[in-house]
């Protein structure tokens, strides 16, 4: 089996770490992403297994982006974590109408988000 | 009948003054009539009286002028006799019989028949009196007897001196009768003239009396009709007239009290005009000052409407501040996570060995970080969800959850906390519980308010969360062993920021939002919240919601 890509989409570089550094030990690859725009691009060229969707990005919202990954037949089948900064507010609701496979409010336990990572993307071996 | 007929005789006069005149006149009329019948009456009998005598008079004195003549029936010494009669006034004839019924001289008015004066004696020397009538007209006659007498008889004259019977000095004859016939013409005129004079008398008394009446009625009707029109003029409302008093009588006091009257009248009038002036005068200073009021009012009116548009557009500033509080408290919340998203997921990672090995030193304070910084999320949570409730932003979430799902979560978050204080921290759900419909997480979130409160607020003994479903409605209990709460804080206390005691701040943490927050939700719900507590016994707290709560619309 291949290593297994995930994308990370988010603007603030102090969360990015959290997750880069939670993924070091892993055998996931992590791209990442510091807005909606760029996003679009790497996940279509890079066609990742798995994507963590940050819902408030500067311009592009996550609740867009994830609409269009939908949309593409590319990436319509590829599992959408939707990190929702407001645990309320119906967050959760939009970003599931978007196409969002599940969603994580923030802040999140590190190792709620892995357990959840691992469950819809098994490690692999 | 009499009275009618006198009103219409009296037409034009008051009925007063027909009563005088009727009461009055007929007394009069009837005193003169009678007076003057008597009068006439007497007079006739004294006229007749003396006509009587002067007819005996000259009957008598006619027969003793004819005594001579009837005698020697010498007729020219009788007719001489006769004329000197027929000279005196009223005599109409004079007759002149002979013993024997033969009229032996006749004078004056000639009559068709002749009564014969029969035995005509005289008695006591009073020739009798008869009336008869001759040809319509009336007499009165007077036959006295004609005497001769004799001294002496022929037996004496020719045998001398003859005894003659005792007593028996002279002896007299009726030789024949003077009959005289008085005219009663005369007298009865004179009758008649006096009737007439007295009937004038009458006539003329009748008019005086009627006239002097109708003075005097006037003197006492006038007064009466000017009283009258005066009353009337009074009832038109012309009070300043005054009757002259003239009289002292019953009239005049009458007057007198009817000026009294009008007087005291114009003076309650003058008082009533007085008191109408000044209620007019009232009504205008009324008016006026209704109209004072009016514009008063109009102007606090325009200044209320002006405050109240004021105080709308404060409201409506107020309510932008409001929004704009929330909005800045949930940028602020939103601002606040991501640091403390960095915080307590770099220390988790920490404590999780991420980056190596701990010791256990530093295991100790990076749980105390790590509790501190779960703490602090809790209460920006807490104000994010209090302010969007207050801008009406919250919605609920609806779906299907589970019950017991809830009550496990509950527990499992708060069991570290529990066992830390070495609470007895049960739970009983019925396993069979159907799913219920509502906003899980919300209902979650109230559960662990009320037990995250009571495990705070209990130094020891237990806490007990049970859940029970009755009639469709899910009711949630909250028993602690605590410190308790006293009545009047339990009705405050699900008023934001409340607690019961500032020192139970200081001692047990908390903002205090925790019950508003609850009740929000629950009310959010269609369901109640409420408490039961004893101080230093315990609490109770419970929130009943509908198992499957009714969708409203979109929320």
């Amino acid at each position: 089996m291949s290593q297994k890509t995930i994308l990370y989409v988010e603007d603030n570089e102090l969360n990015r770490r959290i997750v880069r550094d939670l993924l070091k030990r892993t055998a996931y690859r992590l791209l990442e992403a510091p807005d909606g725009e760029s996003s679009l691009d790497i996940a279509r060229r890079e066609l990742p297994d798995l994507i963590l969707m940050d819902i408030q990005l500067p311009r592009l919202s996550g609740i867009e982006v994830t609409r269009t990954l939908r949309s593409d037949p590319s990436t319509a089948n590829t599992p959408i974590i939707a990190i929702t900064s407001f645990a309320l507010s119906g967050d959760e609701q939009k970003a599931k109408d978007a196409g969002a496979t599940a969603y994580m409010a923030k802040p999140y336990s590190p190792r709620d988000l892995l357990a959840l990572i691992r469950k819809l993307l098994p490690e692999g071996e | 009948m009499r009275e009618s007929g006198a009103r219409t005789w009296f037409r034009g006069f008051s009925s007063f003054r027909a009563r005088v005149f009727w009461s009055v006149v007929p007394i009069v009329v009837s005193f003169l009539v009678f007076q003057g019948w008597m009068n006439v009456r007497e007079h006739r009998r004294l006229v007749t009286g003396e006509f009587e005598k002067r007819g005996r008079e000259l009957a008598s004195s006619l027969g003793f002028a004819s005594q001579l003549g009837v005698f020697s029936e010498d007729t020219q010494r009788l007719e001489a006799a006769i004329r000197g009669t027929l000279r005196t006034p009223d005599v109409s004839y004079v007759l002149i019989h002979s013993r024997d019924g033969r009229i032996l001289a006749r004078g004056g008015q000639s009559l068709t028949t002749v009564t014969p004066p029969g035995d005509v004696v005289a008695q006591g020397g009073r020739p009798p009196a008869r009336q008869v009538e001759h040809g319509g007209q009336r007499f009165l006659e007077f036959v006295s007897p004609i005497v001769a007498e004799r001294s002496q008889t022929p037996e004496e004259v020719v045998l001398g001196v003859q005894a003659r019977p005792k007593g028996e000095l002279t002896r007299e004859e009726v030789i024949g009768a003077a009959t005289v016939g008085l005219s009663l013409a005369g007298v009865e005129a004179q009758v008649r003239g006096l009737a007439t004079l007295w009937g004038g008398i009458t006539a003329v008394f009748l008019v005086v009396s009627a006239a002097v009446l109708y003075g005097f009625s006037l003197r006492i009707t006038n007064p009466i009709k000017q009283l009258t029109q005066q009353a009337q003029m009074i009832a038109a409302g012309e009070l300043d007239q005054q009757i002259a008093v003239r009289s002292q009588d019953e009239i005049g006091s009458l007057a007198a009290a009817f000026n009294h009257m009008t007087e005291s009248l114009r003076g309650s009038m003058n008082d009533k005009e007085r008191a109408l002036s000044e209620l007019g005068e009232l009504n205008r200073t009324l008016e006026d000052r209704i109209r004072q009021r009016t514009i008063e009012l109009e102007e606090r009116r325009v200044a209320l409407e002006r405050s109240l548009t004021e105080l709308e557009d404060k409201s409506r500033q107020l309510a932008a501040a409001s929004r704009h509080k929330s909005d800045f408290l949930a940028n602020v919340s939103h601002e606040l996570r991501t640091p403390m998203n960095a915080i307590l997921g770099f220390n988790e990672m920490i404590l999780d060995q991420v980056y190596g090995d701990i010791s256990d030193e530093l295991r100790r304070p990076l749980m105390d970080i790590q509790q501190s910084g779960q703490h602090l999320l809790r209460l920006i949570s807490d104000v994010l969800d209090l302010s969007k409730i207050e801008a009406g932003r919250m919605d609920l979430v609806l779906g299907d959850y589970s019950v017991v799902d809830t009550v496990t979560a509950v527990r499992a978050s708060l069991a570290s906390l529990a066992a830390e204080k070495g609470l007895e921290f049960v739970a009983s759900v019925p396993e069979d519980l159907p799913l219920a419909y509502g906003d899980g997480r919300r209902v979650t979130q109230c559960l662990m308010n009320l037990a995250g409160n009571a495990l705070k607020f209990t130094r020891q003994g237990r806490v007990e969360i049970a859940v029970d479903l009755l009639d469709e409605l899910l009711r949630f209990r909250v028993s602690d062993t605590g410190i308790g709460i006293s009545r009047e804080q339990i009705d405050k206390l699900f008023t934001e920021f409340q607690q019961a005691d500032a020192t139970i701040a200081r001692e047990f943490g908390g903002t205090g939002l925790g019950l508003s927050i609850t009740k929000k939700f629950v009310e959010m719900h269609q369901g109640q919240v409420w408490a039961q507590s004893e101080i230093g016994k315990g609490s109770t707290f419970f929130f009943s919601i509908p198992l499957r709560m009714k969708a409203k619309s979109a929320s």
